[in-house]
């Protein structure tokens, strides 16, 4: 038997015919206003939480951009300032050659002294180059202090805590540099033993700075050469007391060999003089060109005089070479990290695109989908309308 | 002749009533409640019987209410049970939309926040940055702070709906009882098709307040119970209803049933119907839960904030202190205590958190405890340890007293930001490191972290000097005394002391020195704003979930749970429709079936007056020829 309909049961579920489907083309003019189809967490509950992290993950990206160019900039000064000191260190090292020609007078190398001291200048200024707000980019996380200052060599005031900013959800670049690792900690002499003549020496002996020729036999001892006469010498290791050359003849230039060192002397010595050769020191760049100025300004009237001279010249030469090495070093350093910095922005925008590509598969209305199923929609709504007319016109009271 | 007349008049008069009745029917059509009425025709039996009686024509039984109980009562069900879901739908929808609105939700203030700290880790020492930040910062503890009020305030505006429904119930209740009085009176006389419909009217309100159920009794009134079949109307008496306030409830209130000093407790759980239903099954499933996790939210977020800014170093050089100001967790004492014992809570471990209240029960020197989210108990004697809460005495509890331990109720509305000014953020790390300029080896040392922001000696300059090289010595360095020598080296392995921890790597050579102590002051590191940066990567939430994906699936949460019962909510109002056509199928008006009746009837009482017409003319006829 089927229900007996009445005009109350009819008007309702009419009424909720009506408003059903004016609900649902609500909803999809919402979606299709607004663009996306989750306008509110009910809408798509799972979606609506990877929403939220895509959001957020998104939001680190950009601010990892952000902290690549804050970085890229402070790194770019850094360089720049680096680029400056390996010039004004290659200029020094010119002078050094040029000041250790046997023909320059006393003038000649006064002159180059003068000029040295000017260097010397825009070494300072380089070692202290700050960044965009006024920090000091080689001095650690001590910023605000001048890490170097003229009269006082070894005196550093920066430190050694190293500046960091992540720049990709993994990774994290240092933005700055030590001072004390392009500026102090250079080795001295060759960079693995430096050579010094005994300032008493009364011969105009010179020793070159010499070469390791055996890694594997190098005790990085410290040792002296001792001249017994002014033709035999002797070789002590100073650390052990042990000699380990004794009564070598002497003929200039000839190769000393030892424990994997290799050097030469040159020039006439004395019967007393000594040479001494220390390993694993290491001399700041800023003291190493105060004593070439010292040894510049040294005029000199006899051999041995001159031999000072020389030897000076010649220790401040290996100095300015190790030096080089020591800010060439840090400069690819940062150079690397510049080149990190380009990449990771690339992967972060690579991510970027796949995030956003997501979220707009998760979210995005699809406004063909939407506009036809708005039409349907629509349709139905028509349809309804002219049902209830038909349907409420109809009355048996109008046939009686 | 007199018997057709008598018939005819019969018929007549039956056919008016029947006339009538389908007026009535019509006029009511469209009256909500209205039970259509039949007229029931008995013809009247002749009066002697023998073969050829004439029956002496037609007698108005009844007028007939067309109403069957059961399927009124499946109207009253389907429709308490469709108000309950919609009612918590339509507040659910509230929540749905205030978690992930852009200008409300919390997850664009994290970001912000996040990115404020990057900013002033890329650039320490602006000031303008700075400033940035703590803006940010206050942001986020308004955010959090305006969402719990929203959430709160929806908590209060149910409280005052719920108890003017409950006035509602109880006037209907009177009105109902008033109403049996007034059948139970006219008893078998009839007539009573209208109030009874009025009766299941005022039914079918109170069904849409509270599940109610209905007992029909033999005198004709209709007895009502709710909850736990406790009785609101029986005949003419009836039962009030109203809530109180009860701290050892979830909700923080009680709603009873009663009267006089007679009161008893209705069973939150039993009471599903109706608005009521629907505010109490809100404040259970959707809000409580919602209120408890974002409270929890914010107090992992801003304490893992304070504590870790507490290990970091202002520009002035001195420690930060709490950045964020949130309560601490309440304990609510029974009125029913008889001891004036409390309890004392700390908070042990913030990644252990549940988002729940819990019940304790003090019995016999040990403690009962409950998880009111999901029931779980756990005892022992105090101070007893759950869910990284230390839950301690503070007294002596007699047996039976109870306490609720709330840790997350309403953290976020007091979550504030203490600082106030920008050079109070602690963005440098608490001790920094400097590598002997001398040192002959190439080794390098890590960072130090600090382990334990309260040892004593955090802040004392430590040096670590290589004896020879495989050990070293470490050397508190303003008094000079060893905190350990000879230590045997490698590398890599971690060295820890006075409450930091690092780590030396590579070769060292005899004569290395590293010293760690506080960070040099005027610092522009920014290591520690990095570390706070850090925590937002920290499985903070239960040990399991960042705190962005504990808000993203509190969203999803909110989102689900208000998805089903809008799903629910549209199966219930089919049934619903369903129940009513069901209803109407019997009771209901059609004006078409009325048509018909009238014209039925119509007819019928012209064909009686016909009768009368041709009983006349016989008459007139048998008169013509007795007077001829």
């Amino acid at each position: 038997m089927s229900l007996r309909i009445t005009d109350t049961g009819l008007n309702r579920q009419m009424l909720a015919d009506l408003q059903r489907t004016q609900s649902t083309i609500a909803e999809t003019q919402l979606q299709i206003g607004s663009g996306s189809r989750i306008n509110k967490p009910s809408d798509d509950p799972g979606a609506i939480a990877r929403l939220v992290d895509i959001e957020s993950t998104q939001s680190r990206l950009d601010q990892y951009t952000r902290n690549a160019d804050a970085a890229e900039s402070r790194l770019v000064l850094e360089e720049t300032a680096m680029a400056s000191a390996i010039e004004t260190l290659s200029r020094l090292r010119e002078l050094a050659v040029q000041a250790n020609n046997d023909t320059m007078d006393d003038a000649g190398r006064t002159a180059i002294a003068t000029e040295i001291t000017e260097r010397l200048g825009e070494l300072y200024e380089a070692a202290n180059a700050r960044d965009a707000a006024g920090e000091y980019l080689f001095a650690g996380t001590q910023g605000s202090v001048r890490p170097f200052s003229p009269g006082n060599l070894n005196a550093w005031n920066g430190n050694e805590v190293p500046r960091e900013l992540p720049i990709t959800l993994n990774r994290t670049v240092k933005s700055g540099d030590f001072g004390a690792d392009a500026f102090l900690r250079v080795p001295a002499g060759n960079g693995t033993f430096a050579v010094s003549s005994n300032p008493g020496n009364t011969g105009s002996g010179v020793i070159d700075a010499g070469s390791l020729n055996d890694s594997a036999s190098f005790t990085a001892h410290d040792y002296e050469i001792l001249f017994t006469t002014a033709n035999t010498y002797d070789v002590v290791d100073l650390d052990t007391g042990t000699t380990v050359i004794a009564g070598a003849t002497y003929t200039a230039e000839e190769s000393i060999i030892f424990d994997g060192i290799d050097t030469y002397i040159k020039g006439v010595p004395a019967a007393g003089d000594s040479f001494q050769i220390v390993s694993g020191e290491q001399k700041d760049i800023f003291s190493a060109t105060s004593s070439f100025i010292d040894a510049l300004n040294q005029p000199f009237t006899n051999a041995t005089e001159r031999a000072s001279t020389r030897q000076l010249i010649d220790n401040a030469l290996s100095s300015f070479n190790q030096s080089l090495e020591s800010l060439s070093t840090v400069r690819s350093r940062i150079g690397a990290r510049l080149q990190i910095i380009e990449t990771s922005r690339n992967e972060n925008d690579a991510v970027n695109i796949q995030l956003a590509h997501t979220r707009s598969d998760l979210q995005d209305t699809d406004i063909t989908e939407a506009v036809v199923r708005l039409e349907n929609q629509s349709t139905t709504l028509e349809l309804l309308y002219k049902s209830f007319e038909r349907v409420d016109s109809l009355s048996l009271f109008d046939y009686l | 002749m007199s018997s057709v007349l008598n018939n005819a008049t019969t018929g007549l008069l039956a056919f008016q009533r029947a006339i009538a009745t389908t007026s009535q029917n019509i006029a009511n059509a469209n009256t909500e409640g209205y039970s259509r009425q039949r007229i029931d025709l008995d013809s009247i039996s002749p009066s002697a019987h023998y073969a050829g009686a004439v029956g002496r024509g037609v007698r108005v039984d009844n007028v007939e209410r067309l109403h069957n109980e059961f399927s009124t009562q499946r109207v009253i069900e389907s429709s308490s049970a469709y108000t309950a879901e919609d009612t918590h739908l339509n507040l659910a929808s509230r929540i749905d939309a205030l978690v992930a609105d852009e200008a409300l939700g919390l997850s664009p203030a994290m970001s912000e926040f996040d990115a404020a700290l990057q900013d002033a880790a890329a650039n320490p020492s602006s000031a303008a940055v700075r400033e940035v930040l703590l803006g940010s910062g206050q942001a986020l503890a308004d955010r959090f702070s305006s969402m719990q009020i929203e959430l709160s305030s929806t908590r209060n505006e149910v409280a005052q709906r719920m108890d003017s429904d409950i006035n509602e119930v109880n006037e209907l209740a009177l009105s109902v009882a008033d109403l049996n009085r007034r059948i139970t009176l006219l008893g078998t006389q009839g007539g009573t098709n209208e109030i009874e419909d009025q009766r299941d009217l005022l039914i079918g309100r109170i069904a849409d307040l509270i599940d109610v159920k209905t007992v029909s009794q033999d005198n004709g009134a209709v007895n009502l119970a709710i909850g736990n079949g406790q009785w609101l109307v029986t005949d003419s008496m009836t039962r009030e209803m109203r809530i109180v306030s009860d701290a050892t409830e979830p909700s923080g209130q009680a709603l009873q049933i009663g009267g006089g000093d007679l009161w008893e407790n209705l069973d939150d759980n039993v009471t599903t119907g109706g608005s009521i239903g629907g505010y109490l099954a809100f404040a259970r499933d959707t809000l409580s839960p919602t209120e408890q996790r974002l409270g929890r939210l914010a107090r992992v977020v801003a304490e893992g904030i304070n504590e870790t800014h507490r290990s970091g170093i202002k520009p002035d050089g001195t420690t930060g202190q709490d950045w964020f100001d949130v309560p601490g967790p309440l304990v609510i004492e029974s009125p029913d205590n008889t001891s004036s014992a409390s309890l004392s809570i700390t908070i042990d471990d913030n990644s252990a958190l549940q988002a729940s209240d819990y019940e304790v029960r003090h019995s016999a020197g040990n403690l009962y405890v409950t998880r009111r989210s999901d029931g779980e108990t756990f005892d022992g004697a105090a101070p007893l340890s759950i869910d990284g809460l230390i839950i301690a005495l503070d007294g002596t509890p007699a047996d039976g007293d109870t306490f609720i331990v709330s840790a997350n109720g309403a953290v976020a509305t007091g979550m504030s930001q203490r600082l106030t000014d920008p050079m109070d953020i602690a963005l440098a790390r608490r001790l920094g490191v400097d590598i002997g300029l001398e040192n002959p080896g190439r080794a390098t040392i890590e960072q130090p972290s600090v382990t334990d922001v309260l040892h004593p000696g955090l802040d004392s300059s430590v040096e670590i000097v290589f004896t020879a090289d495989d050990t070293y010595d470490v050397i508190d360095s303003v008094s000079g005394t060893a905190l350990a020598s000879n230590m045997s080296f490698t590398s890599g392995e971690a060295i820890a002391y006075n409450g930091w921890q690092t780590r030396i790597s590579g070769i060292p050579q005899l004569g290395d020195s590293f010293t760690i102590s506080p960070g040099d002051t005027p610092s522009t590191d920014n290591g520690n704003a990095l570390a706070l940066s850090d925590l937002q990567d920290a499985l903070s939430i239960n040990g399991t979930r960042t705190s962005v994906d504990e808000y993203a699936s509190l969203v999803s949460y909110v989102g689900g749970s208000t998805r089903q019962l809008d799903t629910r909510a549209q199966g219930l109002s089919t049934l619903l429709a369903e129940a009513q056509d069901r209803r109407d199928a019997l009771s209901g008006v059609s004006l078409d079936e009325e048509a018909v009746d009238l014209s039925r009837f119509t007819q019928a009482y012209q064909a009686s007056a016909q009768v009368v017409a041709t009983a006349d003319t016989l008459f007139q006829n048998l008169l013509a020829v007795v007077s001829r």
